[in-house]
């Protein structure tokens, strides 16, 4: 006791020093995000409960954006589409970058050629990418249904047709991001001890063993962080539907945010668009927040 | 069980020979140790015998089986990682089963078989938890249940203790002993500490470079070492070596001239020395003594202790000859002083003579 | 001897916070200083929309400006699309840092209007008569009874045809269908499809996106007799028995005839679009349409869009300045409307651009006319109706039409229900605003 008194003053002092000056070298930083992140949020949110236009005089309306959300039939159809979207692509993209990085883990002749090739999608802009992939599936000059009318299947208008168009943008999707997944999954079979891999061979397991009970359940914490930022990441796509099909046909490819994009400086409808940014941040948060509790969990 | 025999087994990475033409047999229930320093080749050996990598030359039959192209997993063989390399998603009791899963049986035997594993190691109530709710010696009998449940003909066992603290090794060195003694089971079990071989072993095998220095029972090795890299090192602390030269030899006697101490005669040698011949005298610290006792000839080495060690079982002294260690180990308690000149003596039967290739030279 | 050096670390460190907290200090005001607040006051801030084929007739524009009224300094800056553009004005009208003047597509000039943020032209440009100008184009900036913003040019729309593909199939391609009952006789005529099976050449490539499917439908409403909205621009007029003749005609072009495929030719357009790949016989053409045809090698022409009985319809579809309500610099950027819209730079700018003039006279002037396509387009102009559906709620109402239009050209919908979705819904955004 008289030892704890006699050195707590100066660590006291010591420690009040140390915030103070921790502060302060934050600051510049704290600023930044706050006019830069925290402002903006909290500007969207207060925004999502007015009718906010920029052009008239903005009142205060409740709730009433929201309400009006949850009977826009357009609005339900966006939610769908992303969905759509969201399982589409995320589920794909990690099996696919899983299995391409189980195969390039191996010591193959040219892995780092097609390791280098399976991540170029990731580095090409994203427009360039969306014209490319817009000839690739142009219905009557495209190199898509020329491999198919060559192989005697009828052509597809992949980006025309409402019930094709969607599955047409996840599909350019998956070129793109399972690279993403492959070199994160890459990364996380290296952390797997080689011994685990030895010992699985001579407890007798042979090849889809090893794959479906040791390396995909050591991934298990790659797969949950590459689930949850694909999640977060395909719930905002936007580039690649506004440069190929504008939402369109029908509105089958029209996603929350390309909606919300619509809303706001299409229709300057701000404040209703501010109301289903808040309704996406709201499900991306609660997506992020289970996903963190999980991985806390499996790391207990 | 069974007998495990190398013939000619030869393993290189590119130019580097890791193993060089070894040949050996183990024989059925034999705790065998493959000790010898870093980078020496054991536990290359050891994964050479799992079918972990496959050989470059030669042959491993276990039992009646050539096994020599037959895959790990297929050998039946356990092994025990240096690492322990448990699951570390599966719960105790599944890291037991997955040899038994992978064999396809049944729930129920598996169920059977897995608890009786884990009552040999003392787990049986830790069967739900995760290894890494599980203390080291805990993991460690988790990898042995994990290898007793399938009933391999061989256990290898890669430094399975060198991941635990001293006074739980000493307590696993035990139970390992007994646990083969209880199962019957041949083991090989690679360690580079000399102490643990020696407790441990039936038969140890030294390997050095790749090559098999000697193959003897502990007790072999320690006393009558084929070579002075054997002799340097099994034993501890290491035997103390001398430079010195054939200065003379009368019919049974041979008088060799150390640098640092003068004369010393020792009769029985094997008759293959010339005089001049460079040689190496070797003394094993706890064969010197501070007053003079046992048979003739004696020999007497004066000494300058640079610092004691009174244990009370033991006294330990170390000096320096000619810039070379000189350990001398005392039994009991002595009152040496450090920096004061010491006179210690050594039954010349027990010094060993090694030529200048490092080959011990025998005695009739 | 730990304190001593936590003393004479301390001037430094108390510096360097210092200067970090000056730093910070300054930050609101780097942050403040965007363009607008560098630029000089006495500056015309101009945001023009004039790019891609209006590029050259802009920048003439502007040089005979600058030549003509130096005491002026023009600062102008280019968007190469409306969205863009707008985009920008929001944000700035927000901020209160928009520019001067502006050229845009009309409607979005009727949005800012609809807040009060831009100058009623009608009084402030005394010396430009609006009895001169296209009252087709005129209609269309025009909001609450006042003329909020004027028509710089405009684009207007025909049947652009194919004449190799139309003389093909047996057709004068000098004189275009007379009536609904030809058009469909047209399309089906030049339509190929082998076997009955895959497209190879369309009748009439209906759309690219969702304006052109609304801009065809507004045709066909207007050929039958109808009109998007009431007089009064106060009520959809689109869902009539003309709305849905005009629409059941577009379905039974597709779904009967098969001159098309459901979707064809929607994508990003330009030179990739199926016209301009000889893969379509027949389009909604505007002027813009030409460059691209001619490029592609397509013989290419115009003709006027028929009404189901008989007679032509048109439309057009203007640029136009808007000043700032509030700008500081109102009296030069009245300056440079009145400038655009004299004769001699309305002539300047139609024939450099390609596109119909707003000024009556310039219209008809000999350079102008000269222009084998151009002159078309102005003869298809004057088939518009001297009405516009500008209202704020425009870009929601063209959206929600080319949705039921599409909806009826897949089979989701029938026109009349279709129409009369779009129409409720219509009705309720114009009852808002």
């Amino acid at each position: 006791m008289a030892l704890q008194n006699s050195t707590s003053r100066p660590i006291k002092t010591v420690s009040f020093h140390q915030t103070w000056s921790a502060y302060a070298f934050l600051a510049p930083a704290l600023v930044i995000l706050f006019l830069s992140l925290l402002l903006p949020a909290v500007a969207t949110l207060l925004m999502s409960f007015t009718d906010v236009s920029f052009l008239k005089p903005t009142n205060f309306i409740g709730f009433d954006n929201y309400i009006k959300l949850f009977n826009d039939t357009r609005f339900q159809q966006a939610v769908g589409n992303t969905i759509h979207y969201t399982v589409g692509v995320t589920f794909p993209t990690m099996v696919l970058g899983l299995l391409a990085a189980v195969a390039l883990n191996q010591n193959v002749p040219g892995r780092i050629a097609f390791r280098t090739i399976f991540y170029l999608p990731v580095l090409t802009s994203l427009i360039a990418a969306a014209v490319v992939w817009a000839y690739v599936y142009e219905p009557y000059a495209g190199p898509l249904n020329g491999v198919l009318t060559r192989v005697g299947l009828p052509p597809q208008p992949w980006l025309q047709n409402p019930s094709l168009a969607m599955n047409s943008l996840i599909i350019m999707a998956i070129w793109r991001d399972f690279g993403t997944a492959m070199i994160i999954y890459l990364a996380g079979l290296q952390d797997i001890p080689n011994d685990l891999y030895e010992a699985a061979r001579l407890d007798g397991a042979k090849g889809k063993d090893i794959f479906l009970r040791i390396t995909v359940p050591m991934l298990s914490s790659v797969t949950f962080y590459l689930l949850i930022i694909l999640i977060v990441q395909t719930f905002q796509v936007f580039g690649a539907i506004y440069v190929m099909t504008q939402g369109g046909p029908l509105g089958s490819t029209e996603t929350v945010v390309y909606q919300m994009y619509q809303t706001a400086f299409g229709y300057t409808e701000f404040g209703y668009s501010a109301a289903m940014s808040t309704i996406l941040f709201l499900t991306i948060l609660v997506f992020s927040i289970i996903g963190t509790r999980i991985m806390r969990r499996k790391d207990a | 069980m069974a007998r495990l025999e190398l013939s000619n087994v030869s393993k290189s990475y590119g130019a580097f020979d890791a193993i060089t033409d070894v040949s050996l047999a183990i024989e059925d229930g034999e705790f065998a140790v493959f000790v010898g320093p870093s980078g020496c080749g054991k536990s290359t050996l050891l994964r050479l015998i799992a079918g972990l990598d496959p050989i470059s030359d030669g042959a491993i039959r276990i039992g009646p089986d050539d096994v020599t192209r037959r895959p790990a997993g297929t050998r039946s063989v356990a092994m025990v990682f240096q690492s322990y390399a448990l699951y570390p998603h599966m719960s105790v009791y599944d890291n037991i089963a997955f040899p038994l899963q992978m064999e396809r049986r049944s729930k129920g035997d598996i169920r059977q078989q897995v608890e009786k594993a884990a009552g040999t190691v003392q787990l049986s109530t830790r069967l739900k938890d995760k290894p890494s709710k599980l203390s080291g010696g805990q993991r460690q009998r988790v990898a042995i249940a994990r290898a007793i449940v399938r009933k391999p003909k061989i256990f290898l066992m890669d430094e399975p203790l060198s991941n635990l603290d001293a006074a739980l090794r000493i307590e696993m060195r035990t139970e390992l002993t007994q646990l083969h003694k209880e199962l019957g089971a041949t083991m090989v079990y690679v360690t580079h500490d000399q102490l643990e071989a020696m407790t441990m072993a039936d038969r140890i095998v030294v390997l050095n470079g790749g090559r098999v220095e000697q193959v003897g029972k502990p007790m072999d090795l320690y006393h009558k070492p084929v070579n002075r890299f054997v002799a340097g090192f099994i034993g501890s602390p290491p035997m103390n070596m001398l430079r010195s030269k054939v200065k003379a030899i009368e019919s049974e006697y041979y008088s060799f001239e150390a640098a640092g101490i003068g004369t010393i005669v020792i009769d029985g040698l094997a008759k293959r020395l010339k005089v001049g011949e460079e040689v190496v005298l070797g003394i094993r610290p706890e064969f010197l003594a501070p007053h003079p006792a046992g048979s003739e000839p004696l020999v007497k080495i004066g000494v300058v202790p640079r610092s004691v060690e009174r244990l009370g079982a033991q006294t330990i002294i170390h000096s320096a000859i000619e810039g070379q260690n000189f350990t001398c180990v005392f039994a009991g308690d002595q009152a040496v002083e450090p920096g004061r000149d010491l006179n210690v003596y050594c039954d010349a039967a027990n010094i060993h003579v090694f030529d200048a290739a490092g080959t011990t030279v025998g005695r009739n | 001897m730990k304190n001593d050096v936590m003393h004479a670390m301390r001037p430094t460190r108390r510096a360097f916070l210092s200067g970090a907290a000056a730093g910070l200090a300054g930050l609101p005001i780097l942050m403040s200083a965007s363009g607008r607040a560098l630029a000089a006051d006495q500056q015309l801030v101009f945001w023009s929309q004039l790019a891609g084929s209006k590029k050259a007739a802009g920048e003439a524009l502007e040089a005979a400006f600058k030549t003509a009224r130096p005491e002026v300094a023009l600062q102008s800056s280019l968007y190469a699309e409306p969205s863009q553009l707008n985009e920008k004005m929001l944000t700035a009208i927000n901020g209160n840092t928009g520019p001067d003047l502006i050229v845009q597509h009309w409607d979005y000039n009727l949005t800012y209007a609809s807040g009060k943020k831009l100058v009623e032209l009608g009084k402030a440009l005394p010396n430009v008569k609006t009895a001169d100008l296209d009252q087709s184009l005129l209609a269309y900036g025009r909001a609450d009874g006042g003329q909020y913003s004027m028509p710089l040019y405009g684009t207007s729309r025909g049947l652009g045809i194919n004449r190799k593909l139309i003389s093909e199939a047996g057709l004068n391609p000098d004189k275009g269908p007379q009536n609904w009952a030809e058009l469909r006789e047209w399309a089906k005529a030049v339509t190929k499809r082998p076997g009955g099976g895959m497209l190879q050449v369309s009748g009439i490539q209906l759309y690219q996106n969702d304006l052109e499917a609304f801009e065809l439908f507004t045709l066909l409403l207007q050929g039958a007799g109808g009109s998007l909205l009431t007089a009064d621009l106060s009520a959809p007029g689109f869902a009539g028995p003309e709305g849905v003749k005009a629409l059941t005609f577009l379905q039974d072009l597709v779904v009967t005839d098969k001159i098309t495929d459901a979707g064809f030719g929607v994508g990003p357009g330009g030179m990739a679009n199926p016209f301009n790949q000889q893969r379509a016989a027949m389009l909604v053409a505007g002027n813009y349409s030409t460059n691209n045809a001619l490029k592609a090698g397509v013989e290419f022409d115009v003709v006027p869009f028929p009404k189901e009985s008989g007679g032509f319809t048109s439309l057009v579809d203007p640029f136009c300045f808007a000043v700032r309500a509030g700008a500081p610099n109102q009296e030069a950027a009245l300056k440079l409307v009145e400038f655009a819209m004299s004769p001699e730079q309305q002539v300047a700018f139609a024939v450099a651009s390609k596109n119909v003039p707003a000024l009556k006279s310039a219209q008809q002037n000999k350079d102008v006319q000269a222009d084998p396509y151009l002159s078309k387009f102005i003869k298809t102009a004057s088939y518009a109706p001297p009405t516009a559906p500008a209202t704020p709620v425009f870009s929601r109402m063209m959206s929600l039409v080319a949705r039921g239009v599409q909806e009826v050209i897949f089979q989701k919908n029938t026109p009349d229900k279709a129409l009369k979705t779009a129409a409720d819904e219509v009705q309720t955004l114009l009852k808002k605003s």
